[in-house]
């Protein structure tokens, strides 16, 4: 565990010294050619890029189980992210995450591509900064805040009619679930349910044991999205258990591409989840 | 002796049943386990008893006595102790036979595929080492024939997991191939039940064809055993028994060798006995195994197939050496 | 009915006949020595009978159903398989299987029927040892007695006296030949000539697919018959104790 830290934390060192630091992107013009390989930075960019601006989005937004902008997404071209091929789109800038594959970040930077690799939004804070960073790199700074404001505006509302305490889980394949210090949580909380997982004390994202979560008797289940195929992984969300516990409450939700990537999207999901609070 | 070693052991998985239904992540106290359990006190100390612990342990009984039951048929049958499901890739058949019938759809469309796929896997495996072993089963060409029956099973099995449209798939080919009990339903039990007991109704009653098999197949065949049809029995027997078992619980290796290889000489060696007395052991064995993965790593799902190998592997390489000393291979 | 009747018996391996119209018929109180060289079809012969390989023709065993069969003969294989560590008792028993009804455990005539055995060969000693552990030569007999415990009127055996020392190939052919005295059918396939001529009340040669010759040893043992089809030289005399066949060299 500490080696891969150390490793990682080396790669974002060298990473670093490749790629121009995230703030001192200031161009005197804004991108012309912009790729983006990431799901999350690919529906920031189509909110804020500017007509023509923006010439390709990853794959992943074109599959209708995780894309939240699939309408948008499909006037696009498609990448698969790899460096090879992005190259030959001559971008003058791509968008990549903090978890986007160091070894094609770092091979495009060697390329003379910039690369730009926005931070993972674990708080609904993260998200105005994450907006205004995009915006800032684009170059299109007004429509950015003019996002910012309209988002801040509607969180504010949800979170101006907080409702009675009620508790819910979170449960994905695996017995995965989040705790503290992720966006689900953030969601949950600011839809005015206790997470359970945060009183069982998980920080960030881990699995919980199905008798834990049992026991912890959430008044909601908020179920992971199965995919496609079938997977053992995904059977513990039917599992006999959880369909009990779910049958308690009168809707299940779901957790869908809403919840994934820190963009006005999680409104939604947060009102939906308000909108059961209140059925409940 | 026969009857006091059964009862022993009958009392031994009555305990380990026991055990296997007190130990969870959920801290539950035993009476308040049982209560839970027996009379449905609370709503989520009995979700976490009946769906839960309950279904886990009575799968670790019947997996348990499955593969145990079909280790000591197939050496009875094959009069070759190395003769294992898992070793000798019927297991894997099994799961592959699993996995197809879960990534084209066709387990979710009826409850019954996926045991049927696995035990149609399973058969075509025990069809391909019958054919390749040979009657008699000698080590060298059983073990080879295992090997590829194994490996080709295997690589298939990742092929079509790495084919499927579900990110999680791909990375379950550690369970396909080392088998765990975690967060099992009754509805695995349900499925897997009637195949194991048909399995076990068909090998039970083999059992003094196996013993006069001790003699040879011709003095069998002269003693009024119909080798053809004692030979079809053993497919569908073990087919059913370790396909209904893998198509709910991955393929857990070594039982079939590891129990028959303690209890052969406490029953004096007859392969009759040893039937019935390896169900029960098997399922000693793998009521132990899936009580320890929860105590050794109770948040991480350690697979049974790890302990059993662990268990299993040092046994087989002395049964290797034995079987070499004794000029048999 | 007891003995064994051949009619038109063949047994083909492959396209050639290994055996061709064979017909023989043996009765209560014989003691059958069947001899031929390597490949004559002795084996072949006994296992077609049976009904454990193919045939054409007649076999009054091979046309009984097994369990029927399995207590009207007993057949002992050359090979002496004992693939487990059962003890000696453990293994006669196995003799009682065609007796025992399904799920039935022993009655009193097993046991007196495995206790006759051991003591007819000698066994007793053995008893509780573990059959693999034993010597060839013991090995050898405790599976004998396995047919023995068998009690069926026809005895069928390849090869017994292979691997015994002398006393016990001799005991062992007088344990057959008394067998044969006492009403049974036995049919023994050897190679020893002499031991042939002194235990055997009737011999049958096979040679090239048939029956070269047929009838009490003194009669069948002819210096000519040993040439034509053993290819050996050999002083056939008489003694008190019996024929006397020993071969002195090959032609």
């Amino acid at each position: 565990m500490r080696g891969q830290a150390i490793t990682r934390s080396l790669h974002a060192l060298v990473l670093a010294c490749l790629t121009l630091p995230f703030g001192g992107a200031a161009l005197a013009l804004p991108p012309q050619r912009v790729v983006s390989i990431n799901l999350c930075t690919d529906q920031l960019a189509m909110l804020l890029a500017a007509p023509g601006q923006l010439i390709s989005i990853s794959r992943i937004s074109h599959d209708p189980n995780v894309s939240v902008m699939l309408e948008e997404a499909l006037a696009y071209p498609i990448n698969y992210g790899q460096a090879e091929e992005v190259f030959r789109l001559e971008p003058d800038l791509v968008l990549a995450s903090a978890f986007t594959s160091p070894h094609t970040v770092g091979l495009l930077s060697r390329l003379g591509i910039e690369v730009a690799q926005l931070p993972i939004a674990s708080n609904l804070d993260d998200i105005p900064r994450n907006i205004r960073e995009i915006g800032h790199l684009l170059g299109r700074e007004a429509a950015a805040e003019e996002l910012v404001g309209q988002f801040e505006a509607d969180l504010a509302q949800i979170r101006a009619a907080q409702p009675g305490v009620r508790r819910a889980a979170l449960h994905y394949a695996n017995n995965y679930t989040s705790g503290v210090n992720s966006l689900a949580h953030e969601i949950i909380t600011a839809a005015g349910f206790e997470n359970v997982a945060a009183e069982a004390g998980l920080s960030g994202g881990g699995t919980l044991p199905m008798e834990r979560l049992v026991m912890l008797m959430p008044d909601l289940v908020i179920s992971g999205q199965p995919y496609p195929g079938a997977s053992r992984s995904e059977e513990v969300l039917r599992h006999p258990a959880m369909v009990a516990l779910r049958d308690r409450h009168a809707a299940g939700a779901l957790a869908d591409a809403e919840w994934v990537c820190g963009t006005p999207a999680v409104l939604r999901a947060i009102m939906r989840l308000v909108m059961l609070h209140d059925e409940g | 002796m026969g009857r006091a070693l059964l009862a022993g052991l009958v009392g031994l998985v009555a305990l380990l049943f026991t055990v296997s239904l007190l130990v969870g992540p959920a801290g539950l106290a035993p009476t308040e386990a049982l209560l839970a359990l027996i009379h449905g006190n609370g709503l989520a100390e009995t979700l976490v008893m009946r769906e839960i612990r309950l279904p886990r342990a009575l799968l670790a009984v019947l997996v348990g006595s499955a593969l145990g039951l079909a280790g000591a048929a197939m050496q009875g049958y094959l009069r070759n102790p190395l003769a294992e499901p898992g070793l000798i890739g019927v297991s894997g058949s099994a799961a592959l036979g699993a996995v197809i019938a879960l990534q084209t759809g066709f387990a979710a469309a009826h409850l019954l595929a996926l045991p049927i796929a696995a035990l149609t896997g399973a058969v075509v495996a025990v069809l391909i080492i019958l054919a390749l072993a040979g009657p008699r089963g000698g080590s060298i060409t059983l073990i080879l024939a295992g090997i590829a029956v194994s490996a080709l099973a295997g690589a298939l099995t990742a092929l079509v997991l790495n084919l499927s449209p579900n990110p999680f798939a791909a990375a379950e080919i550690v369970f396909w191939m080392m088998g765990s009990l975690q967060d099992r339903s009754m509805i695995h039990f349900w499925i897997a039940a009637p195949f194991i007991a048909l399995g076990a109704l068909l090998l039970l009653t083999q059992g003094r064809k196996f013993d006069a098999l001790t003699l040879g197949e011709d003095a069998a065949a002269s003693m009024g055993v119909h080798l053809g049809r004692l030979r079809l029995t053993l497919v569908l027997g073990v087919a059913s028994m370790v396909g209904a078992a893998t198509a709910v619980a991955g393929a857990i290796g070594f039982v079939g060798l590891v129990v028959p290889h303690i209890l052969r000489p406490l029953v004096g060696a007859r392969p009759s006995a040893l039937l019935p007395a390896s169900a029960l052991g098997g399922a000693v064995l793998v009521l132990m195994a899936d009580i320890a993965v929860r105590v050794i790593l109770p948040t991480r799902d350690l697979k049974l197939g790890v302990l059993t190998a662990i268990v299993g592997a040092p046994l087989f390489f002395h049964l290797i050496y034995k079987t070499r000393m004794q000029g048999q291979l | 009915m007891t003995g064994l009747t051949l009619k038109d018996f063949s047994v083909a391996r492959g396209p050639c006949d290994v055996l061709r119209d064979i017909t023989l018929s043996v009765g209560q109180g014989e003691c059958l020595g069947l001899l031929g060289p390597n490949g004559a079809g002795k084996t072949t012969l006994m296992r077609a009978a049976l009904g454990l390989m193919p045939h054409r023709g007649v076999s009054s065993l091979s046309s009984l159903p097994p369990k029927e069969r399995a207590t009207i003969v007993a057949w002992l294989p050359q090979t002496r398989e004992i693939a487990w560590p059962v003890s000696v008792e453990t293994l006669i028993a196995l003799g009682r299987l065609p007796h025992l009804a399904p799920g039935a455990s022993p009655a009193p005539q097993d046991k007196a029927a495995i206790d006759a055995a051991i003591t007819r060969m000698g066994l007793e000693s053995f008893r509780k040892r573990i059959a693999t552990h034993l010597s060839g030569g013991e090995q050898a007999r405790v599976l004998i007695a396995r047919a023995l415990a068998q009690e069926t009127p026809i005895l069928m055996v390849d090869e017994p006296a292979a691997g015994l020392d002398p006393a016990h190939q001799i005991s062992l052919m007088q344990t057959l030949s008394a067998q044969a005295r006492n009403g049974d059918t036995v049919i023994a396939s050897m190679h020893d000539l002499g031991l042939a001529a002194r235990f055997c009340t009737r011999l049958v040669v096979l040679w090239h697919g048939g029956i070269a010759a047929d009838g009490p040893p003194q009669q069948v043992l002819t210096p000519e018959l040993l040439a034509k089809v053993f290819r050996i030289r050999a002083h056939v005399t008489h003694h008190a104790d019996g024929p006397i066949v020993q071969p002195v060299g090959v032609i």
